[in-house]
């Protein structure tokens, strides 16, 4: 009977110290799941979110100057109407209502007699000329906003509502950082290689000239352009 | 007879009952190998504990210090809201007082065109997002989104006329620049992460039967990939204004304005 007892204890006190065991191991695994490489993301995001709000409360603190000085009474009209122009036109270079120049660099389009230009060639060096950072960027004559197409149709290819001949040359301008011109350079020259030998394009005997220069002129966007379809947007009034 | 019985029963009880007794040796035992077992495990882990709390600890740290920044980037954002707000409104006053309610309109509308302030109106959303339970060791790179899918998402809308668009809630302006960085995908100096939601105000019908009928896009849900790709129309959508409106200056700080 004794015996009996002694051997029911025991069961029962080794099933517990193997559930406590068990729970703690499956903490274990739990907490081992941080590697270093878990810390040098949170590392990263950390470096990301100070240099953010660094950034915003600069702006902010910048931002609230400007109210106190527009909310100012005794500060001259000139003074204060002279920053609200500073600001409209900030927002119109911004917008692309201006015509720019600076360094940047140019890119060619040419094919073969008889071939057409492709649509998705001139996007895909302008998404990478906007990837790399380009401040203003056009095709032919068009400056290129935000909701600009670019879109062919038959023997044509739209830009801002705009045809041109697909087998006539195009010609991509771009104002970029002429400091990172030897990467964009190297960059831009990866993409003419995998167009050129892109196994769809055969045929189409693409020449694609990627040179940097020391003036770019970009053209404005009118206003009125159906490029910037202001008809369609309404101002949200919760703002 | 009935002795025989007798002697057949003790010996059955007897049998039982070691039976019994090595069944619960053999549970003892095994019930022993497994905690010996565990016992061994757990004091290895603790070992490796001990050289992973340093780790776990900082990984806390950093975690606070990361909800902190969070907390405080929040706050900046509400703040700037609200004095962009009331900068909107002291520029109001100012050039009504000034007798200069034209140029505030022309103000309103350059900002409009800009980008600078939030819009909006009917459209489409669409989301992509990488493989479910995507696995860096076991699949394709290719079956996460890359920019090249959030440029051709983009370019498919520009070419149905949307009006305005958002990534992730940040404002695609003429400056916005869409590139990876890692696992993740910069857009306007913001990094973003998976699913990437982009809304565009417009047509939505046409806008949306483009997106679903793209043979690009068909390619990247194969099953060899498996992108997730979701279009939904919307009667009403809020596209935000760019988030930099105030200060601006570093995508134009290399335009030099030749005419105005």
């Amino acid at each position: 009977m004794k015996a009996k007892i002694a051997r029911t204890t025991l069961l029962t006190v080794i099933c517990v110290l193997l559930g406590i065991l068990i729970a703690l191991q499956m903490k274990n695994v739990n907490a081992d799941q941080v590697t270093d490489a878990n810390l040098e993301e949170l590392q990263a995001k950390l470096i990301d979110y100070a240099a953010k709000n660094a950034e915003l409360s600069d702006r902010n603190a910048e931002l609230y100057q400007y109210i106190s000085l527009l909310e100012d009474d005794q500060a001259s009209g000139s003074v204060q109407i002279d920053s609200i122009l500073r600001e409209k036109e900030r927002a119109a270079i911004f917008a692309g209502l201006r015509e720019v120049r600076n360094a940047g660099i140019e890119i060619t389009v040419t094919v073969a007699e008889g071939a057409m230009i492709r649509d998705s060639v001139l996007r895909q060096f302008v998404n990478e000329l906007r990837a790399l950072g380009a401040q203003a960027i056009s095709i032919n004559s068009e400056r290129l906003v935000a909701t600009s197409e670019i879109r062919a149709s038959g023997s044509v290819i739209l830009i801002n509502g705009n045809g041109y001949n697909r087998q006539a040359g195009f010609q991509i301008r771009a104002i970029t950082d002429p400091t990172k011109d030897a990467f964009n350079l190297e960059y831009l020259d990866a993409v003419r290689k995998s167009v050129i030998h892109d196994p769809q394009f055969t045929g189409d005997g693409y020449q694609i000239q990627i040179s940097p220069m020391p003036d770019v002129t970009i053209p404005a966007l009118s206003e009125d352009s159906i490029a910037f379809k202001i008809d369609l947007l309404m101002p949200d009034n919760q703002e | 007879m009935s002795r025989n019985k007798s002697k057949i029963i003790h010996h059955l009880a007897k049998r039982t009952q070691v039976t019994r007794q090595r069944r619960q040796v053999l549970l003892l035992t095994i019930l022993m190998l497994v905690f010996g077992v565990i016992v061994a495990n757990h004091v290895k882990s603790i070992h490796a504990q001990t050289e992973n709390s340093d780790l776990m600890s900082r990984y806390r740290q950093r975690q606070e210090q990361l909800d902190r920044y969070e907390t405080q980037y929040e706050r900046l954002l509400e703040e700037q809201q609200v004095l962009s707000n009331r900068k909107e409104d002291a520029i109001a006053r100012l050039l009504e007082r000034e007798g200069q309610s034209e140029l505030l309109d022309e103000l309103s509308r350059v900002r409009a065109l800009a980008g600078f302030t939030a819009v909006t109106g009917p459209g489409v959303r669409v989301i992509l997002n990488d493989k479910p339970d995507y696995d860096l060791f076991l699949d394709s790179p290719d079956s996460i989104v890359h920019d090249g899918d959030i440029h051709h998402v983009l370019d498919l809308l520009r070419s149905q006329g949307a009006a305005a668009f958002a990534v992730n809630g940040q404002r695609v302006v003429t400056a916005t620049s869409i590139y990876c960085a890692g696992p993740t995908i910069i857009c306007n100096r913001q990094r973003l992460t998976p699913p990437y939601i982009i809304e565009a105000i417009g047509n939505g019908e046409p806008m949306a039967a483009l997106v679903l009928a793209d043979p690009q896009l068909a390619i990247r849900q194969t099953i060899a990939i498996s992108l997730v790709v979701e279009v939904e129309v919307l009667d009403q959508l809020t596209i935000p204004a760019f988030a930099e409106a105030n200060k601006p200056d570093p995508y134009i700080n290399l335009l030099e304005v030749v005419n105005r």
